[in-house]
């Protein structure tokens, strides 16, 4: 029961993944430049609870208001982009892009940020030129603002302090009488900031296009952020429908294989059809499939449809062996030898009265012989010879492994696909072993 | 004479399928000419390595220094044979691989430095061993006396949280559970150190040398137990059922011999042979499970010679380690089966006369 209720939730989360995140969405997933407006390696915001804390959110601001003042025969074209911050720390990055549209003559540009308590830091001034791209700041590890925002909190302390130890995000949202400098000690200042771009500029038509600016929390999401800033939301959201995609269609193709192998063999029991398909199965159960694996995909590069081949090919034997041995029993019953004595053909006594007995069992076959496939091929992804194309769990965990996510103490980053794994191995055991004793009551043990 | 006759059967039908598990693996490895491409790479880009380090090429004019780079490139694949065709080189390939000759690694080194890919693993093997067969034995030291003790009253308490215990255990990826302990216990509450073999540098005196490996072995062993020990009782509880069903447990009980002796004794006795099948597979599935596990816990072993080799593409150490894994294999199924014949000499039947 258990087993069915995890199987059917990991079925609707399969299903609602294309609805939450159109396929397009996490295709980007390796297009590390997309998920720039998100905070690196925060944990998830429902872990807030631990820490007591309205930990900040992320944000992203893009509405504005637009001023124009004359200064002699220059136009100061003005975007004031407003927000309000109302939580007990700091933000964990901060990304700003302008966008403007220049036509001929260069212009400069300046970014002024405006605290509650009134105090203003201007940040930037660029030298903006006609039709070049959209000016990316990253405000948290810009090494010369971190210089000229040592040089802000030196005149508001009085003391000295290394361009270094700066940390943007917790100088321009902290009270201007604590220590700027120190993240522990300063205390963030709550209330509505507001963010100037300035275009100077002679040109009637230039302006300031968009502002955005992404403030990224200390928690994100439901899953949190890895290092690289995706959002974990996504990569698991997506690894359960490729998960049970990759386990339920090995699972099918390698007990219909083994059903077939096992049949035949076990209904021609003891002739060379018999003997031969028994020499190869052996073979292959011989065989140490992750090695084997392990050498295609990296030889082969395989992809999604290569890999499903591959475990299939691995993956049927025990059925084979089971199925044989069901077969030999019931080619001794009664009906199948009266069913021979009528003359009917061995291909219609296997297909009316050998194999619809084995089929039943066959589900429970299926419904067990997942939780191996998905263990497989999590191992594949993580060790980097998955399908590079798509988001699976044993990916995220490679990635996680990669940038040592546990000795780091990302706990979000590697309980989750590590539990979604465990648990869909852990609900198509119980649903497996639930079928084996419907619709085996003989074999029932204990 | 029965009994040998049976072992050189098993041995035999094992050699073979080694054999062509091998010859598998050499034409996957060969097959499409991936091998020669990624090794064609190699050479290039030794060669144009080799032109930049050499002074005397500075003063070439650089359509000519391509002319001689090609030369190069020529004459070294033609050492290595490999403007032959691939077909033509595999039986002698194949020799060398099934001599263990795996040749050199292309980029990798074994810690004494060594370019041969047969050093690496025979300095890796003994420490993955190290690990897995203790991590095995302790496992089957906690799941045997559970599973039987599970046996001997079923459905009662111990019985009924042996199974769920099972069924979670059994669901757990070992590494994934290794990343996890890492965060518990060595993020968190920094009791065991996160992985690697010893501590660097490593302590002066043996015995201080031998307590810091066990500190080091500590998180993985303790993870290995924690998967593996409940799927063993499990299985092992379901063997040793069959038994405890049995008329001479019955009559064992009726004289009113103690329990603890009619579990070790009698039901012990008659499960054995299926316990140590057990045993071995769970010894060959952990040392499969090793190959990641190793990876998370950093322990330098085959395991992570294998990710190393995959992450470089280092084909031959790859190969190597393929090969390599299929004869431990195939040995241990070899073993599996004389200790099988050893304990129930109902097995020892060819499968002729069977």
């Amino acid at each position: 029961m258990t087993g069915l209720v995890i199987v059917l939730f990991l079925l609707v989360l399969s299903a609602y993944a294309p609805l939450a995140v159109p396929i397009e969405e996490m295709g980007k997933w390796n297009e590390l430049d997309k998920w720039l407006d998100n905070p690196p390696a925060v944990p998830p915001e429902w872990s807030q609870v631990l820490s007591g804390k309205i930990l900040p959110r992320t944000m992203i601001i893009e509405d504005f208001t637009r001023t124009r003042v004359m200064i002699g025969n220059s136009t100061v074209r003005e975007t004031i982009s407003r927000f309000s911050y109302d939580f007990d720390d700091f933000p964990s990055s901060l990304f700003l892009v302008v966008g403007s549209s220049l036509h001929s003559r260069p212009s400069t540009m300046e970014i002024i940020w405006e605290k509650p308590d009134g105090e203003v830091i201007k940040l930037y001034q660029v030298i903006k030129r006609p039709s070049s791209a959209d000016d990316r700041f990253f405000i948290t590890t810009d090494a010369e603002l971190k210089r000229h925002l040592a040089t802000y909190v030196r005149e508001r302390l009085g003391e000295f302090i290394r361009a270094e130890d700066i940390d943007p995000n917790t100088v321009l949202f902290a009270q201007t009488t604590t220590p700027m400098h120190l993240r522990e000690k300063a205390v963030p200042l709550k209330g509505e900031y507001r963010l100037q771009a300035r275009l100077l500029s002679t040109e009637p038509d230039d302006q300031i296009v968009s502002v955005k600016l992404s403030i990224g929390g200390r928690v994100h999401g439901t899953f949190g952020t890895d290092s690289f800033r995706r959002d974990l939301g996504v990569g698991i959201l997506w690894g359960a429908p490729v998960a049970l995609g990759i386990g339920l269609s090995v699972s099918i193709f390698g007990t219909i294989i083994g059903l077939v192998a096992g049949v035949v063999s076990g209904f021609y029991g003891g002739t060379w059809k018999d003997e031969s398909i028994q020499r190869v199965t052996d073979f292959m159960l011989l065989l140490p499939a992750l090695p084997m694996l392990i050498l295609v995909s990296l030889v082969f590069r395989i992809d999604l449809w290569q890999l499903v081949l591959w475990l299939t090919l691995f993956g049927w034997m025990g059925v084979a062996k089971i199925s044989r041995a069901m077969a030999l029993q019931i080619r001794e019953e009664q009906y199948v030898e009266a069913a021979r004595s009528i003359g009917e053909s061995d291909k219609w006594i296997i297909l009316r009265h050998v194999a619809p007995q084995i089929l039943t069992y066959a589900l429970a076959v299926i419904a067990l012989s997942v939780p191996s496939v998905i263990f497989t091929e999590a191992v594949l992804s993580f060790l980097g010879l998955g399908d590079p194309g798509l988001v699976t769990w044993g990916r995220i965990l490679h990635d996680a492994q990669l940038n040592g996510a546990a000795v780091s103490g990302y706990w979000w980053w590697v309980m989750t696909p590590g539990f979604f794994i465990a648990l869909t191995a852990l609900g198509f055991g119980l649903l497996g072993n639930a079928l084996d004793k419907v619709l085996q009551p003989k074999m029932r043990v204990g | 004479m029965g009994f040998q006759r049976f072992l050189l059967w098993k041995g035999l039908t094992l050699a073979l399928t080694a054999i062509i598990a091998l010859t598998a693996t050499v034409t996957i490895a060969g097959y499409g000419g991936a091998i020669d491409q990624i090794a064609t790479r190699f050479v290039e880009l030794e060669a144009r390595q080799s032109m930049v380090d050499d002074q005397s090429f500075r003063g070439v004019s650089s359509s000519q220094r391509e002319k001689i780079l090609s030369e190069m490139i020529k004459e070294r694949r033609e050492e290595l044979g490999l403007d032959r065709p691939f077909i033509e080189r595999m039986p002698s390939y194949l020799l060398d691989t099934l001599r263990l000759e795996f040749g050199n690694a292309w980029t990798m080194t074994s810690d004494t430095g060594s370019r041969k890919v047969i050093d690496m693993i025979w300095e890796k093997l003994p420490r993955t061993a190290l690990l897995f067969t203790t991590g095995t034995v302790m496992s089957l030291g906690i799941g045997i006396p559970l599973g039987l003790r599970a046996a001997s009253r079923p459905n009662k308490v111990l019985d009924k949280t042996v199974v769920p215990l099972a069924l979670v255990s059994n669901a757990l990826p070992m590494w994934w559970t290794g990343m996890v302990m890492i965060i518990l216990f060595s993020f968190n509450l920094k009791i065991f150190p996160p992985g690697g073999f010893v501590s660097v540098p490593p302590p002066e005196n043996s015995f201080a040398y031998a307590l810091d490996i066990l500190q080091h072995m500590a998180l993985p062993l303790l993870t290995i137990i924690l998967v593996s020990s409940g799927g063993l009782a499990y299985v092992i509880r379901n063997m040793a059922l069959r038994a405890f069903s049995e008329d001479y447990i019955f009559a064992a009980r009726a004289r009113g011999i103690p329990e603890r002796r009619i579990v070790y004794r009698h039901a012990f006795r008659a499960a054995s042979p299926a316990i140590a099948t057990i045993a071995g597979f769970t010894l060959l599935s952990s040392l499969g499970g090793a190959i990641i596990s190793e990876v998370v816990f950093n322990w330098p072993g085959m395991g992570l010679l294998y990710w190393t080799a995959i992450t470089q593409q280092d084909l031959p150490v790859v190969v190597g380690l393929t090969y390599i894994s299929i004869l431990l294999y195939v040995l241990l199924v070899l073993v599996l089966e004389i200790i099988y014949g050893v304990l129930d000499p109902r097995i020892r039947v060819l499968p002729e006369s069977r």
